[in-house]
């Protein structure tokens, strides 16, 4: 089965050399699937985080190449690693799915602490969130839950069936909410968690429909022999569809270009 | 919930939640035939807090405002004040 690890670093070369080093691969070798910068708030410092394959173990891990990626310094990681998003000859076999890789489950990287506990982010968001509910004339309910990389997610009760309101077209008014929480409540200096919304399990729903999406098109890449192009998705959008295909041994996905205008790429294997 | 919300007081509580002086947040409220608008100003340090990179706070607040508004059946537009 093929295996995919997200990856946090200040930069993206810092943590592209962190999956180096945990991989045990050089890091010319990991394919980057998606980037997403979780900068939480402008002057806030920025967390790159990377969605990175997991390369297939085994006779490709040779002690050398070892070594060259922990050695590497990480400016020049970048120069290596980028063009890596378009194809190279090599790296097909590279990228087979490996049942050994996805067994292992790497070791959490040590915590950065930041002062801001994950549960005085939560008692601010819900004390935040719930003015803000009843400024808009919404009462609700709050339930929350804390993960182990200090993530916040909240859950809203919205009373009246209000939800679809609070959702919004296309989650929009969610994702305003979301945004103005982390506006408020995340500190200036850089936190680690963030804190997440959602009301009537609409964000497991959008993810279903992108899964749903992602296998329609897949399968219509299957029946044209070549590859199909998806457009105008945002970077956790992208993230997803990687996600849902990357146990299918039949396609790659592959994402190109520059932010806006980056596309994701799905490619049958031959 | 049995009481309306108001719109002038929703933005209010957004911008003062946002900036570092709060004291100097004033929504005013104008009436007209097609609705109300609020013009929102806040302090000139604090302009980029409720603006946001590439207008993105501002949408927000927009997208908030209006959700808020149709609930309460309310026509309202948001001005930030420069």
């Amino acid at each position: 089965m093929a295996s995919s690890k997200t990856f946090q670093g200040v930069t993206r070369e810092d943590a592209l050399s962190r999956a180096a080093a945990e991989l045990g691969r050089p890091s010319s070798e990991l394919e980057v699937l998606e980037v997403v910068s979780k900068r939480s708030s402008a002057d806030a410092a920025p967390c790159i985080q990377l969605l990175i394959r997991v390369p297939e173990a085994g006779p490709g891990l040779d002690e050398a190449a070892l070594l060259q990626g922990f050695r590497r310094p990480s400016a020049k990681v970048v120069e290596a690693a980028s063009p890596r998003s378009a194809s190279t000859p090599e790296s097909p076999h590279r990228l087979e799915p490996a049942a050994a890789t996805s067994s292992r489950e790497p070791s959490r990287e040590p915590r950065q602490t930041d002062g801001l506990s994950s549960k005085v982010l939560a008692r601010k968001a819900e004390a935040f969130l719930a003015d803000l509910l009843r400024h808009m004339g919404i009462g609700a309910r709050l339930e929350t839950e804390l993960d182990d990389d200090d993530n916040v997610y909240i859950e809203i009760f919205a009373e009246g069936g209000v939800g679809g309101l609070l959702i919004g077209r296309q989650g929009q008014t969610l994702d305003a909410v979301q945004y103005l929480v982390n506006r408020v409540v995340l500190p200036g200096a850089a936190a680690r968690g963030r804190v997440y919304l959602d009301t009537e399990g609409y964000r497991a729903r959008y993810r279903r429909k992108l899964e749903e999406m992602a296998h329609k098109y897949r399968d219509e890449a299957l029946r044209a022999g070549k590859p199909v192009t998806l457009e105008e998705f945002s970077p956790r959008d992208r993230w997803i569809i990687h996600q849902a295909l990357l146990d299918d041994p039949r396609v790659t996905t592959r994402s190109v270009g520059d932010e806006p205008d980056r596309k994701l790429m799905i490619i049958p294997r031959r | 919930m049995g009481f309306t919300p108001s719109m002038k007081e929703l933005v209010e509580f957004i911008a003062r939640s946002l900036v570092d002086h709060p004291n100097q947040v004033v929504v005013e409220e104008l009436v007209g035939d097609r609705g109300a608008t609020l013009e929102l100003s806040v302090a000139p340090d604090d302009l980029g807090k409720v603006i946001g990179k590439q207008g993105r706070t501002a949408r927000a607040i927009r997208t908030i405002l209006s959700a808020a508004a149709l609930k309460a059946s309310q026509r309202v537009v948001l001005e930030i004040l420069e």
